[in-house]
């Protein structure tokens, strides 16, 4: 299933690229894309990982908010 | 602005009032820039490690954070080490110089990435925020989220209409631009359909709600834009393994430098322990891939960002960039290249016995069901003034026509196809146009002709297509060959296959796309009927899709004006954007490695910082600015 979230705080392109990353290193997700531009973070995963990925952003950067908008 | 946004403007002002003075001192000094001297030690040092740690204290912070978070190299410490690097080396002005032109850096880019968001922000936010509720003759604004299908809601004059409905009362102007790009206001009227994101321009409207906010098209059109596909190109694909390897690659070739060469040289010199770490700390200054990563990604962002200007949607950079390299256009006729707008200009009896209105009349009957554009133009909008009582066994022969009885007796109203099933005989009529055959009761009546207008600007865009990098085009309709030719003759399209059933054309689209195999081939039509075509190609665009979610589902782009020039606009949007990412790509990688390649052959001596600076916040600067130029535009014609 395909989520989508809004990335809000996140610093520069190359920490975008970072936390992208950092994101598809989590188990059971298959794909994830952040798009530093229009901030978007899209996650194909088996099952709803919002938890984790809202876990992740709160150890990498501070002032970053993960918000569930699909 | 916040505190934090004027302290940091503060303290880079500052920081360039005290960084030139220092710089021209050290500069009229610097007969031995590597050695110390009093003036150095006793004036630039304090000066320039005072601002430095103003400049800089909350990233010492934040990389002591950020070791606690196990993110050790981002470029925020690789700076850090740099300066600090500098600083042990006594090259105090450099040292300043990195975390001051870091710190521009970053602000520059931060107002360059709002600035994009921001430019297509405004020109897609078309929602209303509020909606006037009429319940018994009293206004009640609301948000247009709790407005429900069927209540009646007032918009005034200069208002944006927030939500989908049909117009209950009043006669007005509304100005459907923001939707369809077309600047002359348009008329509207009671009975008429309304779509959200139009402003009414003179007298108030009363209209019912036919659709939830959610579902209305406004809604449908930012959800196609803010959802579109993140899924990357392959430049950016490139940048991302690039940035994976580059920065640790620069990082490790720095350390070697550092160490090595003094080890092997004179490793009891401490001069020569200097030299080395000063080339190190130039080359950790260029080991941030921010030029590539922030102004790739950022070109096709203002690149759609544009496009959606001009009203065509694309919903991702992918398409964007398939876009530029669009080889082959396969267009439906009816509705893409002509207007859909079908009108009976002749009817031809069979014999001189029968008349025009009998025919039209049982034409009528037997198209009275029907919503296909060609039954709605013999109609004529007289839909319900038509008994059908005695018209039974109705049944529509996909791709030929309407069969059913007629006072007991057959009545066929279709193609010529759909005649031969039955083996009537019948007179072919050649007339260019759509014929529709008429037969009663196993005999011939005769035919009717109906006809479609070519859109303004078709026959321009089509001709002009080999301009813009198209070198074939096909053009597909289920209409006769007659008309499709004379359609594709105007237009100078060489390919055309006419009389096509639904499923002949998903076959011909699938074979066009077979012989295309790495070319880049788009499927232009309407988006509701074409769904199946649109699939197989590498680009669904559909037109005059408003209103439609599967048609704005089933397409990558949306050409919100109907205009089949808008095609060809997006694809000079597109090349022009493709131009950029080539250029930045090109010019950060070869600039970047020029640097590290001169500073690691210590061939700049102690200039070298200056070309690692460079080479970082200036290529930057120049790449974003080059990325940001995308906006700035003449006009495009």
């Amino acid at each position: 299933m395909e989520a989508i979230y809004l990335v809000k705080g996140l610093d520069c392109a190359n920490c975008a690229r970072e936390f992208e990353s950092k994101v598809n290193k989590i188990k059971g997700i298959n794909e994830a894309s952040l798009n530093f531009m229009s901030e978007k973070l899209i996650v194909i995963a088996d099952e709803d990982k919002t938890e984790e990925i809202k876990e992740l952003g709160l150890h990498f950067e501070d002032g970053l908010t993960i918000r569930r908008i699909k | 602005m916040s505190k934090k946004e004027k302290f940091d403007i503060f303290r880079i002002v500052l920081g360039i009032v005290t960084f030139l003075p220092l710089l021209i001192i050290d500069l009229v000094l610097g007969e031995n820039s590597l050695g110390t001297s009093d003036v150095k030690t006793l004036i630039i040092l304090p000066i320039s490690l005072a601002v430095y740690l103003l400049l800089v204290y909350d990233f010492f912070i934040e990389t002591f954070k950020n070791f606690k978070k196990k993110r050790f190299f981002d470029e925020i410490t690789l700076t850090l080490i740099a300066s600090i690097a500098a600083f042990a080396v006594n090259q105090y002005v450099e040292a300043l110089a990195v975390v001051l032109f870091f710190q521009i850096g970053e602000k520059f880019e931060d107002y360059a990435v709002n600035k994009s968001r921001k430019s297509i922000k405004e020109v897609l936010d078309i929602r209303s925020d509020k909606a006037t509720l009429l319940i018994n003759n009293e206004e009640k604004v609301v948000d247009p989220y709790d407005v429900n299908i069927g209540e009646k809601i007032i918009v005034k004059s200069g208002e944006r209409v927030p939500l989908d409905g049909v117009i209950l009362q009043g006669n007005s102007f509304i100005d459907t631009s923001s939707l369809t790009g077309e600047s002359v206001p348009r008329k509207v009227k009671e009975n008429d359909e309304i779509l959200s994101g139009v402003i009414n321009k003179s007298s108030p409207l009363i209209i019912e709600v036919r659709k939830s906010f959610y579902d209305s098209t406004v809604s449908k059109i930012m959800d196609m834009v803010e959802n579109a596909t993140n899924a990357k190109t392959k430049n950016e694909k490139f940048i991302t393994r690039f940035s994976k390897y580059y920065t640790p690659i620069v990082m490790a070739l720095a350390f070697l430098l550092a160490i090595v060469p003094p080890l092997f040289i004179n490793p009891t010199n401490l001069e020569t322990w200097k030299d080395y770490i000063y080339i190190a700390a130039s080359i950790l200054v260029v080991s941030c891939p921010c030029a590539l990563v922030l102004s790739v990604p950022m070109a096709y962002f203002v690149g759609i960002g544009e496009a959606s200007k001009i009203k065509m949607l694309i919903k991702g950079s992918v398409y964007l960039e398939k876009l530029s390299k669009l080889d082959t256009v396969i267009l439906d006729k009816t509705g893409t290249i002509t207007k859909g707008n079908f009108v009976v200009t002749d009817i031809y009896p069979a014999t001189q016995s029968i008349n025009k209105e009998e025919i039209l009349k049982l034409a009528k009957i037997a198209e009275a069901n029907s919503l296909h554009p060609i039954a709605l133009s013999i109609l004529n909008g007289d839909k319900d003034k038509i008994d059908i009582s005695e018209f039974k066994d109705e049944e529509d022969i996909e791709g030929k026509g309407i069969k059913g009885t007629y006072k007991g007796k057959l009545l066929l109203v279709g193609n010529s196809k759909l005649l031969e099933q039955y083996n009537i005989d019948y007179k072919e009529n050649n007339e260019i146009g759509t014929i529709v055959y008429v037969s009663y009761d196993y005999k011939f009546y005769g035919s009717i002709i109906i006809k479609d207008e070519i859109k303004e600007d078709s026959i321009k865009a089509i001709s002009t297509f080999n301009k813009y990098g198209i070198k074939d085009s096909y053009m597909l309709t289920g209409d006769n060959l007659k008309t499709a030719n004379y359609v594709a003759s105007l237009c100078g399209i060489k390919n055309v296959k006419a009389n096509l059933l639904p499923l002949d054309k998903v076959e011909n689209v699938k074979k066009i796309k077979e012989e295309k195999k790495n070319k880049v081939v788009a499927f232009l039509g309407d988006g509701i009927n074409d769904a199946p075509s649109m699939g197989l190609v590498d680009i669904a665009v559909s037109m005059g899709a408003l209103g439609s979610d599967a048609a704005i589902e089933a397409s990558d782009i949306v050409l919100m004006d109907d205009k089949i020039s808008t095609l060809e606009k997006g694809i000079k949007i597109a090349k022009k954007t493709l131009n950029v990412v080539y250029f930045n790509i090109i010019f950060a990688l070869i600039f970047k490695v020029f640097a590290i390649v001169l500073t690691a052959t210590n061939l700049l001596g102690s200039y070298a910082m200056w070309l690692g600076i460079f080479a970082d916040v200036g290529v930057t600067f120049i790449c974003v600015c080059n990325s940001l130029r995308l906006m700035i535009h003449k006009k495009i014609k």
